[in-house]
């Protein structure tokens, strides 16, 4: 009996380490394939001359499509922010998704809207639409007032009302650079057929924060927004740069990014049932522009910013990562038929695979591993030395690919300007693994239950507001 | 080799990688701190020379000397930002003469063959700056290079250059660039529109051209506004191709001519949508008040966009077409009435900026 457990623990440590080794070594592959990536848009990014061309009238026209829910407090700011993000020619497309509190009537006495009837064509069904808004102030200002549908509906009612042939999904909290949307019109430029562009979201909670606009990026002191950090600068600067290489980008934030507004409508819009509606759009788009044979590129760009605020509490923390998780784990299941189909290129073929079998299961692997090595030692099957060992190269691995994450950030954009924040990075690549690793592990293994039991709501995500304004 | 010792060799690889990339990346930040300390001090070292060239109490030799002092790289930027937004464009040439044999324009123009994107892309920077006649056959390929972002730069240098062939080549290529290198191509063809004019009327009026390239000499031929391109434009109001047609009422609206006029009306007539509505467009941007019947039919139009454009155009016409509009509120139409009551709550400066005249 105890051969047999012996020769099983020992199995598994074996399939385990061929995981941890497939599954790194995918990571390195990512961390070298974003090197020239990371180049060529530091490049352009760097290049005041290419910087004054994208100042110029040459760049297609946007809309901003801002969802809002209950920010009566933070609107009026919200909206003047994207106003006047530095763009020659973008409007605003405001929804106010049935807001139980003020938000409309500080939308229409700040900016002096009168309505209007709502002669926009109604390509996606959406929630009713009460009321469509112009302001007489500000012309690039659209306000659609319609019934509560949730963030994916109201971006659709937005998407309907959009004049422009690109849209770019935005969060009312979310912080965009004044200059985010030039840089993010980038590839434009470049001459490549576009279907969606994403940019970088990094963390704002210590930042110091006027007008609506960060002026002094900061790395926060605390334990969780500080572990955060990193792990946006990992996530952002080489997971999605390495995959612009492969050609499979399957997350297009849905805090920030930019999409052809005829391939939006030409796919339903957003989904209004998953509660990620942004992996699962990226993963529709791709489906769409394979199955019709439309070269148009999905590429995320690291140069653009939008900051966004982080949860500084376990509880929001867990129910943040444990929707995100439940996300993806639907959109794997939904989209399982596209597994190694090659009929979806790189998508099919290595996006969603490695999504499937390293981003979804491992969380279920991670503990399997913790059970068998805790057993594995209590029976002694095995050894102390391997344990610690394998223990401590996991935890390198790493802690090697957050301060690889650092370094891109330093030879590049280098926005953390003191040393401290300097340090405090390096603080938390070197403390994530012990902890926080874990923590979310946990969290993402909660999602596996909540989808056996059916659960498909969001949980409320409270925020800290941005609290550092700058005298 | 033991898996033991396997493991234990690549923790103490990590624990090296790890500490030698967070010494690069302090040694990485001290370099750039006193390298930007540098490039500052040589900035405001810059500024009274420049200051006192631009008035005219100094030469350009102490500019150029100013520059010698910054890395080249920076002395390129520094120079082409110079050059693009603060020194007249009477004074151009005498600072490319100046700082043609500068190590950093030999640096940088040295890279025009190099396999690297970013040293060609400065190489066609320099030629912006730097760039003669003699420089021709330097410029020729780099204005075909593979990369977007070295052709833009080197549009920027047709000017300076001033080659018939090159700017030939240049409005050859422009249905085939990027949406920046055309403008780019755009704004130098401006400055040497005698040269462009010729073949550019070879090209609207070759019957061979496709549909995309027709389109994009039309959307060329209006932002160049030469009176001499108006009637082969108008020519190709009737072409078989709606992308040309619409192409065609877009470019109309820079060419106020009672042809013109004729022309847009005929294309609100058209089968396709967004040719009618280019073509109300066009009508509102030229004023053409004896049109105001076509445009208030057009708010009865079946695509949305065609009634938002006659809507727009109508606002345009003053009072006669406000008139129009506050008459169409009471239309038996539902759409022309909805249309006709959304644009005439707008203000004047939002129907200029939604109508893009």
């Amino acid at each position: 009996m105890m051969h047999a457990l012996a020769q099983a623990l020992s199995a598994l440590d074996w399939a385990i380490l061929v995981y941890f080794v497939a599954l790194n070594s995918f990571y390195a592959l990512l961390l070298l394939l974003s090197f020239p990536e990371l180049w060529t848009h530091f490049q352009l990014a760097d290049d005041e001359y290419f910087t004054r061309v994208l100042s110029s009238d040459a760049l297609p026209p946007i809309s901003v499509l801002v969802p809002a829910y209950n920010e009566e407090v933070s609107i009026a700011a919200s909206v003047l922010s994207f106003l006047t993000l530095e763009y020659p020619r973008h409007e605003v497309v405001l929804v106010n998704d049935g807001s139980k509190d003020r938000t409309m009537e500080t939308l229409v006495q700040a900016y002096d809207l009168y309505e209007v009837p709502p002669a926009i064509p109604r390509t996606i069904a959406t929630a009713n639409v009460r009321a469509v808004y112009r302001s007489r102030t500000h012309s690039k200002l659209l306000v659609l007032d319609k019934d509560n549908g949730g963030k994916a509906d109201s971006l659709n009612a937005a998407i309907n009302a959009a004049r422009f042939p690109y849209v770019i999904a935005c969060d009312a909290d979310t912080l965009i650079e004044p200059d985010a949307l030039l840089r993010l019109a980038r590839p434009f430029l470049l001459g490549r057929d576009i279907a969606a562009i994403g940019g970088t979201i990094r963390v704002v909670n210590a930042c110091k924060v006027a007008m609506g606009r960060v002026v002094e990026a900061r790395v926060d002191s605390r334990w969780l927004p500080g572990c955060q950090t990193v792990e946006y600068l990992r996530a952002f600067l080489f997971g999605r740069l390495g995959w612009n290489r492969i050609g499979g980008n399957l997350v297009i934030s849905g805090a920030f990014g930019l999409f052809a507004r005829k391939y939006l409508l030409a796919i339903g819009g957003y989904e209004t049932g998953n509660v990620t509606e942004d992996m699962d759009l990226a993963v529709r788009l791709h489906v769409y522009l394979r199955e019709h044979h439309i070269q148009a590129s999905m590429p995320f760009i690291p140069d653009p910013v939008a900051w966004t605020e982080v949860p500084a509490s376990r509880t929001i923390l867990h129910r943040q990562r444990e929707r995100w998780h439940r996300g993806l784990i639907g959109t794997v299941w939904e989209r399982r038929r596209m597994l190694f189909n090659p009929r979806y290129g790189a998508v099919g073929m290595v996006s969603l695979p490695f999504f499937a079998f390293g981003e979804m299961i491992a969380p279920l692997v991670e503990v399997i591993g913790y059970l068998g090595l805790v057993v594995g030692l209590m029976v002694g099957a095995v050894n102390e030395q391997f344990a610690v060992a394998f223990l401590a190269v996991a935890m390198g691995y790493g802690i090697l690919l957050s301060v690889w994450a650092i370094v891109l950030e330093e030879v590049t954009f280098r926005r953390y300007n003191s040393r401290r924040d300097l340090w405090r990075l390096f603080f938390f690549a070197l403390v994530e693994g012990l902890g926080y690793r874990q923590l979310t592990v946990y969290y993402r293994l909660h999602a596996f239950w909540k989808v056996m039991r059916g659960d498909r709501g969001w949980g409320v995500m409270q925020r800290e507001g941005f609290a550092k304004p700058v005298k | 080799m033991s898996l033991l010792l396997v493991l234990g060799v690549i923790a103490v690889a990590q624990v090296v990688f790890v500490v030698l990339l967070t010494a690069f990346v302090i040694v990485r930040r001290e370099r750039f701190v006193r390298r930007a300390a540098r490039v500052s001090a040589g900035h405001a070292r810059l500024s009274a020379p420049l200051v006192q060239w631009l008035v005219g109490t100094s030469t350009v030799l102490r500019v150029v000397e100013a520059l010698r002092d910054l890395p080249h790289d920076a002395a390129l930027a520094f120079a082409s930002e110079l050059y693009d937004t603060r020194v007249p464009h009477q004074m151009r040439g005498s600072f490319g003469v100046a700082v043609r044999e500068e190590p950093w324009a030999v640096w940088a123009i040295a890279g025009a063959d190099s396999w690297r994107w970013w040293r060609r892309l400065d190489a066609a920077r320099a030629l912006g700056i730097v760039g003669t006649l003699a420089d021709a056959d330097l410029l020729r390929p780099l204005l075909e290079d593979s990369h977007s972002a070295v052709r833009l730069a080197a549009t920027q240098a047709l000017a300076a250059v001033d080659d018939p062939g090159l700017v030939r080549v240049a409005v050859l290529h422009y249905p085939v660039e990027a949406l920046a290198v055309r403008l780019f191509t755009t704004n130098t063809l401006r400055t040497v529109w005698r040269l462009a004019e010729t073949p550019l009327l070879t090209f609207l009026g070759s019957t061979d051209s496709s549909a995309a390239d027709l389109a994009a000499w039309l959307s060329l031929a209006e932002s160049l506004n030469l009176p001499s391109l108006r009637a082969a434009i108008t020519a190709l109001a009737v072409h078989e191709s709606p992308e040309v047609r619409a192409a065609v009422a877009r470019a109309l609206r820079r060419y106020p001519h009672a042809e013109s006029v004729e022309a847009a009306r005929r294309m609100l007539l058209d089968s396709q949508d967004f040719v009618r509505a280019a073509a109300a467009q066009a009508l509102g941007s030229l004023r053409a008040l004896d049109t105001q019947g076509e445009l208030v039919h057009g708010l009865t139009d079946c695509a949305w966009w065609v009634r938002f454009r006659c809507a727009l155009s109508l606002a345009l016409l003053g009072e006669p077409g406000r008139a129009a509009l506050r008459l169409a509120r009471q239309s038996p139409d539902r759409f022309a009435r909805d249309m006709a009551t959304m644009t005439s709550g707008l203000a004047d400066g939002a129907v200029l900026e939604l109508a893009d005249v």
